[in-house]
């Protein structure tokens, strides 16, 4: 009975952020968020939209608290007011100085601090736009990203000038943005109300219609009657959703696309397993079986929210779990959590439950930088368009990888144990059968990779660096397989090849990534080497320092 | 021919041969090959890399010293596992899945092998309109001619609406058989055209100068190509039975305590 109230209590803490109002917003939204754009190839509700554009411009989901869709539809319907928002991220202070942008401040800068610097950051990024991206300096890689952050802005300033006149007008550009695409015309071609206006050939009624009902909302937005704001809009929505053909998303997809932006699953996850994390380590203090049983009960919350986020992706895109690198950190992090369940239930008291959620919880926060790289639901390149195989060999490594991963930490938790002069037998075999986990799903997936490859380019096996990644894992857990059985290593030895294939994996995972070549390369993600590099050091370290004391504590 | 050999110290080879130790020295070694070539394709490019290391016997490192390249390291690999399957697993039905698996991955190194020195891979560059029948290898030197002609109808590329990812690679071809009878067909991102022991693959495309665009295929000619796929059969039956047989077994009695105390 305790336990189950226990749990209740948490799920309902964990779970009520999702459900409780906004803090009593200016304007309903609800009809804006789900106003369909074209963006990147995909058609998303607005309030995708926003997401990623302040995420865009401010490498952060909601700086300062800042609701996306309240902004942006603060830059769309009041220009002026969005002036004063602090959302632009300037990585580089030196950037400010060559741009000489003199009031420095702390956080995120507004467009009008930013103002006076745009004649020479045009001109630095202009400069630089003609260059090859790789030989750029971090200053100039900034200036082009900011230079790209503040065009989208001012069109967007812009793209309802039509409607508002006075200073959007002033513009004068005011009908060339192209953001938001909102307007479908003939031939799967989307428009922003300003573009289809000057689009010259006369446009059909109902289009004209929208486009009025589009300047209604924008008047009623600055008379800041929040009814006629979202009266116009959800009769804009059923007008274009009335024109749409068979192939659009159906609205119960939109909806819950807003639905899985507000309730932000992966977040409601990571802090679960954070907590369980917290409340593991108050368990190992205080002795306290309680405490342990929470922290179980808190990963089983976690995982379930993670469950429900991952089924809302695949529902959304029509799509299996795993498509992108985003989606592999979080369907990863999902195995994991998942082997430590189970862990949990084998071995009470182990190192499994703690192993599992600290992977869950790091690669979901590994997830959340990815995440700022755009849209997490991005179109697919024409190599991957094969749901028979994403869903199989995709998924299958990303089990084998979730599998080394949890191992690793496991062979972590030993060799201290060790040190601390404990033989936990039972521990080292729970981290043989992960480990062989591992192996097993990542061989399987690397025979489905190599099926698929000779399906689409003829060829089973072709040296590519993530096949490479693939063989190293299974080639290091093979070696360490055998030797076990050849007496060579004990489970200390055993603990610490755990630990290299955690590097083997990183190495799979993100290092063929950074070679930046091959037919996997797709996955680019900057400035994530450096971190690669400390994370093998620190290993590499531990390892040299640690292992050497166990054995010596497991001899004596 | 007569046998100097007594049949005992035939049987000590053997077993020196399967032993457990050089197994782990040889996964060690494939280990350090693999990140070796990789890293050595990430400096000089994949073909480079096979040339000097993934198709090598001997690879040279700082270019003097002598080390086994990736073929030796798969031939020794194959040694070591058929001297396994002679003299060490046991023949027990607790250990099919284990058999299976070793067996399994006879078969791939073998097919590895097969389809490394039979196989020929090809390309095959075409411009919309124009047929050809003779396939130029790797380096553009002029191959094979095939038994029949490939004609180019039309190639189209389709864009994600709005973006510069591609959504799509699609060419219309012609094939034309050697009397004159032509049949159409479609190669496209994974959806190879097979014919005639050949398969055509979407490989890349350029637009030229005056709009037209061309298309290539990389063309394979299959010899063992089922290999992998019974290797890969053996071994998915293998890992399954194993793992399943690991769970049913229950976690109690499991592996670790089974492997042999030094």
């Amino acid at each position: 009975m305790k336990r189950q109230a226990a749990f209740w209590l948490l799920a309902g803490w964990l779970l009520s952020p999702a459900f409780l109002p906004a803090a009593s917003p200016p304007h309903r939204l609800k009809s804006f968020r789900r106003v369909l754009v074209m963006d990147q190839g995909r058609l998303k509700p607005m309030d995708t939209f926003a997401r990623n554009l302040l995420r865009q411009f401010s490498g952060r989901a909601r700086p300062d608290g800042i609701d996306p869709c309240e902004w942006l539809s603060r830059v769309l319907f009041s220009p002026g007011a969005s002036a004063a928002d602090a959302v632009f991220l300037v990585r580089q202070p030196e950037l400010l100085d060559a741009i000489g942008v003199t009031n420095r401040r702390r956080g995120r800068y507004t467009h009008a601090q930013l103002h006076p610097g745009l004649r020479r950051l045009h001109e630095l990024a202009f400069r630089s736009s003609s260059r090859d991206e790789k030989d750029l300096d971090r200053v100039e890689f900034e200036a082009l990203r900011l230079f790209y952050n503040l065009s989208a802005f001012h069109g967007l300033l812009h793209s309802f000038a039509f409607a508002l006149g006075g200073e959007g007008a002033a513009g004068g550009a005011g009908g060339s943005s192209s953001l938001p695409a909102v307007i479908p015309l003939a031939g799967d071609r989307w428009l922003s109300p300003g573009r289809a206006l000057a689009h010259g050939t006369p446009l059909p009624g109902t289009v004209q219609a929208e486009i009025s009902l589009l300047a209604t909302a924008a008047r009623a937005y600055g008379r800041n009657d929040p009814a006629a704001f979202d009266r116009a809009l959800a009769g804009f929505n059923r007008s274009v959703r009335g024109r749409l053909g068979p192939g659009t998303p159906r609205p119960w997809k939109i909806s819950l696309e807003v639905l899985y932006n507000r309730a932000s699953p992966f977040f409601l996850a990571g802090l679960a397993y954070g907590l369980a994390l917290l409340f593991l380590l108050l368990a190992m203090a205080c002795r306290s079986s309680l405490l342990a049983q929470m922290a179980a009960w808190s990963v089983a919350t976690g995982f379930l929210a993670h469950t429900l986020g991952i089924a809302a992706r695949m529902l959304i895109s029509n799509r299996p779990p795993v498509t992108n690198l985003y989606e592999t950190f979080v369907f990863v992090a999902w195995t994991a959590a998942a082997l430590g369940l189970v862990a949990a239930r084998l071995q009470k008291r182990g190192p499994g439950l703690a192993a599992g959620a600290l992977a869950a919880a790091a690669l979901l926060v590994v997830s959340g930088r990815q995440a700022l790289e755009g849209d997490t639901m991005g179109m697919l390149t024409a190599v991957l368009d094969s749901n028979l195989w994403l869903a199989t060999h995709v998924v299958t490594i990303a089990l084998g990888y979730a599998g080394c991963v949890v191992a690793g930490i496991i062979g972590h938790a030993l060799i201290i144990q060790a040190v601390r002069g404990r033989n936990d037998a039972s521990s080292a075999r729970l981290l043989y059968a992960v480990l062989a986990f591992g192996l097993v799903f990542t061989v399987i997936g690397t025979l489905m990779g190599g099926i698929w490859a000779d399906q689409s380019w003829g060829r089973f096996w072709g040296w590519d660096p993530k096949e490479n990644g693939a063989l190293l894992i299974i080639a290091w857990c093979a070696a360490l397989f055998h030797s076990r059985l050849a007496g060579w290593i004990g489970p200390i030895g055993l603990a610490a090849g755990a630990v290299g294939s955690l590097v083997t994996v990183a190495l799979a995972w993100f290092g063929v990534n950074l070679l930046g070549l091959g037919l996997h390369a797709y996955g680019f993600t900057s400035g994530a080497m450096r971190g690669l590099l400390v994370f093998l050091a620190v290993e590499l370290v531990f390892l040299a320092v640690a292992v050497p004391l166990a054995r010596k504590r497991i001899r004596a | 021919m007569k046998n100097t050999m007594r049949p005992g110290a035939l049987a000590g080879i053997g077993r020196s041969l399967a032993s457990l130790k050089l197994t782990v020295v040889l996964l060690l070694l494939l280990a350090s090959l693999v990140l070796g070539g990789t890293a050595w394709q990430a400096e000089h490019g994949l073909y480079a890399a096979q040339r000097d290391v993934f198709a090598a016997w001997v690879f040279l490192l700082f270019g003097f010293i002598p080390l086994p390249g990736l073929l030796t390291a798969g031939l020794l690999l194959f040694v070591n596992l058929l001297a396994a399957a002679a003299f060490r697993l046991r023949y027990r039905w607790r250990h099919a899945g284990l058999i299976l698996i070793h067996y399994g991955l006879l078969l791939l190194i073998a097919g590895g092998f097969v389809i490394s020195l039979k196989t020929g891979e090809y390309f095959l560059t075409l411009r919309e309109g124009e047929s050809a029948g003779v396939l130029s290898h790797a380096d553009g030197q002029a191959g094979i001619r095939l038994p029949f002609a490939l004609k180019l109808v039309d190639f189209e590329k389709v864009m994600h609406p709005g973006t510069d990812i591609p959504k799509s690679f699609t060419s219309r071809v012609e094939v034309i058989a050697g009397d004159g009878r032509s049949r159409s067909a479609v190669i496209a991102m994974n959806r190879p055209l097979r014919t005639g022991g050949y398969t055509f693959y979407q490989s890349s495309y350029a637009e030229e100068k005056d709009g037209v665009e061309s298309s290539t295929f990389s063309v394979v000619r299959n010899s063992g190509r089922w290999l992998p796929y019974a290797a890969s059969a053996l071994l998915f039956l293998g890992l399954a039975w194993h793992f399943l047989a690991q769970i049913a077994c229950g976690w109690k009695r499991s592996p670790a305590a089974k492997g042999r105390k030094p």
